[in-house]
């Protein structure tokens, strides 16, 4: 896993408050408007975004290129 | 990865249950997901998808409005199946509920589940 500075972001989402089902529904909106290849910066302070991002991605098949909570960046890749 | 894993929500839960609002948010999560998610209603949990019935209801304020969540979940991909006498004892046919919500019974449902669907119930 590359550290934050090391990756280039087309876009920054920040999660507010969202957590839990909500937290991933977000997610999938907002992977859904960028490129494949193309990565993400999340932010995402829910304490359960450290566990749940990790899960999410493994699910879906995009990359978490890097976690440092609340600071996630996701590659697109579906 | 790529893979859709099959998943079958029942909700036999109304509008005076918080766990709805948490089915719900979760077919929701599961959609995300890249699920093939199936919700299936039975008792008052048919009330959901009568026409304006679920308004702007909200039942955790911290979950988006219940409309929401039922739009988002049609949407991507979610498929609703009604239980039949569930909503016949309730005088809804299909012309009472939202486009996209399907009088079917426990055969349809338990058919996803016989295809390696998991389940979960509320």
């Amino acid at each position: 896993m590359r550290t934050q500075r090391e990756v280039q972001t087309v876009a920054t989402w920040d999660a507010g408050s969202a957590a839990c089902a909500q937290l991933v529904v977000g997610l999938h909106k907002q992977i859904a408007a960028i490129r494949n290849g193309d990565s993400l910066a999340v932010i995402a302070p829910d304490p359960g975004a450290a566990a749940d991002l990790p899960a999410w991605c493994r699910m879906t098949g995009h990359v978490l290129l890097s976690a440092e909570h609340p600071n996630f960046i996701i590659q697109k890749n579906c | 990865m790529s893979d859709q894993k099959k998943l079958v929500i029942v909700n036999s839960r109304g509008f005076d249950d918080e766990r709805s609002s948490v089915a719900w948010s979760i077919a929701n999560a599961a959609v995300a997901s890249n699920m093939d998610v199936t919700v299936f209603l039975v008792a008052a949990g048919v009330d959901w998808v009568r026409k304006g019935a679920a308004g702007v209801a909200r039942l955790n304020p911290l979950d988006p409005t219940m409309n929401d969540m039922i739009g988002n979940f049609l949407g991507n991909g979610g498929r609703i199946l009604v239980c039949p006498p569930c909503a016949k004892v309730r005088g809804y046919d299909e012309s009472s509920l939202i486009d996209g919500a399907t009088i079917a019974g426990a055969p349809v449902m338990l058919q996803e589940i016989q295809q390696g669907g998991s389940a979960l119930t509320f």
